[in-house]
């Protein structure tokens, strides 16, 4: 038998595949060679090779020291809260005998679907520390003594932010715990009931060890989401009042055009993105040949 | 008895009361936006601020419908979210179809490169992607736009077009054949049928993504023949003394085609939220 170079079914799958292939190769692949290549040359010297030159002014700069710390910040706080929040909302909803559920779940949802420059620019207008609305409520019901300035001051800038985050991602958290928790087994908890197990040994022997999965992939999402934002900080804050993040260094310093730097940094950004990036397809390739 | 149904009422009258309250803060700055765009200048500022504004009127939403950069926004972001659309749905799903379909090597590899590729952050790609489409000239036009979209957009539909074809069992295609189908037969007589609201629905949400988003466009648009809705209202709010009666106005019409796409879609949205084939 003659040795084919192309299985049948490779013959038949490049007529599909190959324009997908091109154009990804075209608008991802490609842009990440170059902007790899780019953080090792000197721009503003012609483009010549210049090792890890780039990396190592970056690393000294304090600003960027100090976005990483924001970052991080940002990042934790964001998943934390968000995640935590989230939970409780689904168990919540999910308990029995609260009604309308479908209401609650959808309406809180409507958080997660307004389009970011609208949540970032309503946001920004109801936490305006003159005449804000927020500072109205909190002011009259004696939480707050004086109006806050919420994103005028380092103090709470980075505070605001994290709020309007985790107000915009924990309706996406409960949204996946509820159709987790849907999924559980109910004669688990049954034959659990009737063993005498009390609300907390099934929470924490059934309900949590089976929702592992899916709050694995909810946190992996919810941490690339934190490091990649850009339209919210920099709609509400534009980086100021210590609020600059890896995504907001990469474009301030492509904006100025000192691309030695914003090279350097966005390959930063992306080898964090990609470590996570990258646990989460570790995961989904288990779950697919499970 | 009784006594413990006391307590399970009292602890779900607590848990009405919380969930009102996290509906309260969900809709706090909804309401916000929706009052304020229907004030007067002057009550915007009024102290202490209104919740129910005493003279209402629909004047912002004149301004912003006859007399600002809305309407044409609306009209580039429609065209580019089209453009990107079916371009993702073209090139996505018939590659989401070989890689549900046909055994080749590479497949793995490359439905994996698609998942991991919409978690690349958009400031990464910004910056290639400005200088690739300078050299090309397509810098500031809705077509250069849209291709960018596409970064988001064709690794969505494809990764979620392959789950909707590996869906369907190989039964139903081995049978077809076995009448006498060929594999084209097969896809354009028995799959799309099948697929076309799931696939449409991916193409919405491509759109809806493409009507998002903020990063890309801010670089690559800048002038009237370009800019999207996202940027025309961050426009609105970066001047020095912001109209926030218009800007109101502009956000609520900006997102009220939005929420009725979303409507459309929400089964498969939430479907593909599980499977990790959407982009925040």
């Amino acid at each position: 038998m003659k040795r084919q170079i192309l299985t049948r079914d490779e013959k038949r799958a490049i007529p599909f595949i190959l324009p997908g292939v091109i154009v990804t190769a075209l608008l991802i692949v490609y842009p990440l060679i170059y902007i790899f290549s780019m953080s090792f040359t000197d721009q503003s010297a012609g483009g010549s090779f210049s090792g890890l030159y780039n990396y190592m002014r970056l690393f000294r700069n304090p600003q960027f020291t100090k976005t990483v710390s924001n970052t991080v910040k940002w990042t934790l706080s964001t998943v934390v809260f968000s995640f935590l929040a989230g939970c409780v909302y689904a168990m919540l909803i999910h308990r029995k005998g609260i009604k309308g559920k479908g209401f609650w779940r959808s309406t809180i949802f409507i958080a997660w679907i307004i389009p970011g420059v609208v949540k970032a620019t309503a946001w920004k207008w109801l936490l305006t520390t003159d005449g804000g609305m927020a500072n109205h409520i909190l002011v009259s019901l004696g939480i707050a003594k004086e109006p806050i300035p919420w994103l005028t001051s380092p103090r709470f800038a980075m505070l605001s932010l994290i709020i309007v985050q985790v107000w915009a991602c924990a309706p996406y958290v409960m949204l996946m715990m509820t159709a987790g928790l849907q999924q559980l087994p109910a004669d688990l908890y049954e034959s659990a009931d009737l063993d005498g197990a009390g609300w907390f040994k099934k929470t924490w022997y059934i309900t949590l060890p089976l929702l592992k999965d899916i709050s694995f992939i909810c946190i992996l999402m919810l941490l690339v989401w934190a490091i990649n934002e850009f339209s919210l900080i920099w709609i509400m804050t534009s980086g100021g009042q210590n609020t600059t993040t890896l995504s907001l260094l990469v474009y301030n310093q492509f904006k100025v055009l000192n691309l030695n730097a914003a090279s350097a940094s966005a390959v930063m950004q992306l080898l964090v993105t990609m470590f996570f990036a990258v646990l989460y397809v570790k995961f989904v390739v288990k779950e697919e040949d499970a | 008895m009784s006594r413990k149904k006391f307590k399970e009422r009292l602890l779900n009258g607590m848990i009405y009361l919380v969930l009102a309250l996290a509906l309260l803060i969900t809709l706090l700055p909804v309401g916000w936006v929706l009052s304020t765009s229907v004030k007067t200048g002057a009550e915007i500022f009024a102290k202490p601020p209104r919740w129910i504004p005493h003279s209402p009127t629909l004047a912002n939403y004149k301004d912003v419908l006859f007399g600002s950069s809305i309407p044409n926004a609306f009209k580039n972001s429609f065209l580019v979210g089209i453009m990107t659309s079916f371009a993702a749905l073209l090139l996505g799903g018939s590659a989401g179809y070989a890689f549900a379909r046909f055994k080749f090597r590479g497949n793995k590899f490359l439905s994996l490169f698609m998942l991991i590729s919409q978690m690349l952050p958009l400031t990464v790609l910004m910056i290639p992607m400005y200088y690739m489409e300078n050299a090309a000239g397509i810098v500031d036009t809705k077509t250069g736009l849209a291709a960018a979209h596409l970064v988001i957009s064709l690794p969505l539909v494809t990764w979620m077009a392959k789950g909707y074809f590996k869906g369907i069992p190989k039964e139903v295609e081995e049978a077809a054949i076995v009448d006498g189908c060929s594999t084209l037969q097969v896809l354009t007589r028995i799959l799309l049928p099948l697929l076309k609201p799931a696939l449409a629905a991916t193409g919405i949400y491509a759109f809806i993504s493409s009507w998002n988003e903020f990063a890309l466009a801010n670089v690559l648009t800048r002038s009237p023949q370009s800019i999207t809705v996202p940027i025309a209202l961050n426009e609105f709010s970066s001047f020095f003394k912001v109209d926030w009666g218009d800007t109101m106005a502009a956000a609520m019409l900006i997102t009220i085609p939005i929420v009725a796409a979303f409507m459309l879609v929400q089964k498969q949205f939430v479907e593909g939220l599980a499977s990790g084939a959407v982009k925040g």
